[in-house]
């Protein structure tokens, strides 16, 4: 959802795969993001040679990160069969749906675990306080995801460096670390 | 700063700001609109030259073509629907030519994700006789730019660089360079046989143009911008822009004439290539503009299905055109869909909260306040382009003789942008209606732009600031009103007294954006005690107040989202809601 830092998160991811050595591109859609809307932003990385497209075709995606069920779910048309997913555990109904909606968090999370092969959960807002700030909850989403894909430590800590506010850094990094060893563990 | 040829990651945007650096660009200026804005926001960071914000796109050409006059280097920056506003400069800037290189910049947006169309502006370098740029990627969106200034120097013509949302805002590896010394100026142009343009001098310059663009056409059949990769003969792709990367994701082994330069079209080019291939298809997003000039010269081809005229083009899109894939439609659980809404605390909820109560006629334009359309707000009738709210007000209140109050709503920037003149029609002609201008203190929906009545530049240094309501007054109107929209019951107040006022009027609601201003001091706290569950409060569509499923209808607080700025507090009949 917009507001939720989803940007921030995907620019940490791209510029670790560019630290990696990997060629990145990563697609984003501006404007509409602080106002609540939905949000999705595409990294496609390639670890030999190099990446065409900015969108993916359907049913190709590797790796579904979600800071919101419903909006998971309206992104699984994305993920390939073998996909991994790792979700925040947060529900937000949009505040325009009709008062007639009944969905429950568990049917969202089946709705991702008949299409993803792992799932990863976790509160991010819970862990984000653990950290000392509850504006590094997407912080902890990345490093959440961090496992499941190929990039070093220290890369993924100096891209945390190079994408957060100036003055943030450690915190930020405290909650890629929550985030990294809760799903290590999960 | 301090530049190293590295491997960066740069946006389409970021990259052409980068390139137009490296042409030693001297001068800046345009109008926010998605997908552009942020072109001259990174500009503005790595040069100290004048980058602007003008205040409309028309204004804005027509200064960069000053400064082209003045033997400066100048880039223009716009949206496709500002191009439209930028049109009249645009034409005849093609007959005078330029002195210093001149680069417009429109970003196109195909699936129109912030936008009133989907319009094609590849239609205007062929309308207009003007050569046109298509990168690819952030690296061409580099190289392009920066070889735009000196293309159109060379041929004495302004250039148009033509970008669309997937490539402004996708972000690629890019090998930056440092920025080159200034070339040296032209100096100043004193050509009045070619700059001003009374018939007798435009019919000499039409010619030129047309001679201009025979000498561009060896640019256009040349290797530098339109590119043959022979690969598989069996399958040759004519594409440009991103749709060349979906084209070449599925199917990478094909042979390619990548264009770069769609105008002038490079004929000698297709026509050798089209004879190299056996099946020929055409793969581009939005209009048939490379699809017509190929069959033009007599060639056969594939090419997309008349559904793929709307919306952006996608791989799947093109393993449909070239590998004739079928789409496969995919169950999934029905999920409720989450557009934007306005911010917590958005001083615009309250004006659009009362006017559905009034049952008003509204005229709206082009902002944040757009949202007001969608459920609960609903207040919204007509929506067109920018001040058009205005000038529909007029139309309206001049013959509707019915009961609904018509008010036109537009926002700070938007009427300055195009709703002045429109203004001046209401009090010139005497309209009978209501204007409401939102004045938030900034250009929101872009991402918090500057403009001239805010009183800050685009680098955001101090800058003489408009007086929307002197204004309003000097243009003729004499009900002019100015209020905090944050107290509903003075605007419900103003708001019957001068939509039942059978005189011209504008309503000034001035609260600043609460993205650039912040939360209110002070705490939310809700009475489940008291409140019935009667669903006022809903209808503010704030993100912050949600329905709780409880049966009684009682909403539930979001602490974290709500702004305190007391919408709900005010509305409430059962007090259920206060500040602390």
């Amino acid at each position: 959802m917009g507001g939720q830092g989803v940007l921030t998160a995907a620019e940490i991811i791209a510029q670790a795969c560019l630290l990696q050595g990997f060629d990145v591109k990563k697609s984003e859609l501006h404007g509409m993001a602080q106002r609540g809307g939905s949000v999705v932003t595409h990294v496609r990385f390639a670890q030999l040679g190099s990446v065409s497209a900015p969108l993916p075709a359907l049913r190709t995606v590797d790796l579904l990160v979600g800071f919101e069920l419903i909006e998971a779910v309206r992104a699984l048309d994305w993920l390939s069969p073998q996909a991994d997913a790792v979700l925040n555990d947060l529900l937000v109904f949009p505040p325009s749906s009709p008062s007639t909606t009944s969905l429950s968090r568990e049917e969202l999370l089946d709705a991702v675990k008949q299409r993803a092969r792992k799932l990863v959960t976790v509160d991010a807002d819970a862990l984000a306080r653990q950290a000392g700030n509850l504006r590094t909850a997407s912080t902890v989403i990345v490093g959440a995801a961090a496992p499941l894909l190929p990039i070093s430590t220290d890369n993924w800590h100096r891209a945390v460096q190079l994408s957060v506010p100036a003055g943030t850094h450690s915190v930020n990094l405290k909650a890629f670390e929550i985030g990294y060893s809760h799903a290590s563990h999960a | 700063m301090t530049f190293t040829a590295d491997r960066v990651l740069l946006s389409g945007n970021e990259a052409i700001a980068h390139g137009a650096l490296e042409a030693g660009v001297g001068f800046a200026t345009g109008y926010p609109g998605t997908p552009s804005s942020e072109i001259l926001e990174a500009l503005a960071e790595i040069t100290s030259a004048p980058v602007e914000w003008a205040p409309n796109e028309k204004v804005a050409l027509e200064s960069a073509i000053g400064a082209s006059l003045a033997g400066t280097r100048a880039l223009v920056t716009m949206k496709h629907v500002g191009l439209n506003v930028a049109a009249d400069p645009l034409f005849t800037a093609a007959y005078t030519g330029v002195n210093a290189g001149l680069v417009i910049v429109t970003a196109d947006d195909p699936g129109m994700y912030s936008s009133q169309n989907e319009q094609d502006n590849r239609h205007y370098a062929f309308a207009a006789k003007i050569p046109l740029l298509e990168p690819s990627d952030s690296q061409e969106a580099l190289l392009f730019a920066r070889r735009a200034f000196h293309l159109s120097e060379q041929f004495d013509i302004p250039v148009l660089l033509r970008t669309t949302t997937r490539l402004s805002h996708t972000k690629c590896v890019v090998t930056a360079h440092p920025p080159q010394s200034p070339p040296p100026s032209p100096g100043l142009a004193d050509d009045p046989q070619k700059y001003v343009m009374i018939p007798a001098h435009a019919h000499d310059r039409h010619i030129s143009l047309l001679q201009r663009i025979i000498r561009l056409e060896a640019i256009s059949n040349g290797d530098e911008f339109n590119h043959v990769q022979l690969g598989d003969f069996r399958l040759g792709i004519i594409t440009s822009g991103v749709s060349y990367q979906y084209a070449k994701e599925v199917a990478p082994n094909a042979s390619f004439l990548k264009i770069g330069m769609p105008f002038p079209f490079p004929v000698e080019l297709v026509r050798k290539f089209a004879a190299i291939v056996q099946r020929l298809v055409v793969f581009e997003e939005l209009d048939r503009i490379l699809e017509l000039q190929v069959r033009a010269l007599g060639l056969q081809c594939d090419s997309k299905p008349d559904s793929m005229l709307v919306g952006e083009l996608s791989p799947d899109s093109a393993a449909q055109v070239i590998l004739g894939a079928q789409p496969q439609p995919s169950p999934t659980l029905s999920i409720p869909s989450r557009p934007p809404i306005l911010c917590a605390g958005c001083p615009h909820r309250n004006v659009f909260f009362l006017l559905n109560k009034l049952n008003a006629y509204v005229a709206g334009d082009i902002g944040c306040y757009t949202l007001s359309v969608l459920p609960p707000l609903q207040a919204m009738q007509t929506c067109l382009c920018m001040g058009a709210g205005i000038g529909q007000a007029h139309g309206l209140s001049q013959v509707y003789a019915g009961d609904r109050p018509i008010v036109a709503v537009i926002g700070d920037s938007t009427f300055v942008h195009s709703g002045i003149t429109g203004l001046i029609n209401m009090a010139y002609n005497q309209s009978t209606a209501t204007v409401i201008i939102l004045d938030n203190r900034t250009t929101a929906m872009t991402g918090g732009q500057s403009h001239p009545a805010t009183g800050r530049n685009l680098r955001g240094q101090p800058a003489p600031e408009l007086d929307l309501a002197a204004l309003c007054r000097a243009l003729g109107v004499n009900r002019v009103t100015v209020i905090d929209p944050y107290d509903l019951a003075q605007l419900e107040a103003t708001l019957a007294q001068e939509t039942s006022a059978n005189e011209l009027s504008v309503i000034i609601a001035r609260h600043p954006c609460v993205l650039l201003a912040g939360k209110t001091s002070g705490t939310l706290e809700f009475d489940p005690e008291v409140c019935p569950g009667c669903g006022l409060c809903l209808q503010l569509g704030c993100p912050a107040l949600v329905q709780s499923g409880d049966e009684e209808g009682r909403p539930d607080i979001l602490l974290a989202t709500c702004s305190a700025c007391g919408a709900c507090v005010q509305i409430c009949p059962f007090q259920a809601l206060r500040i602390t």
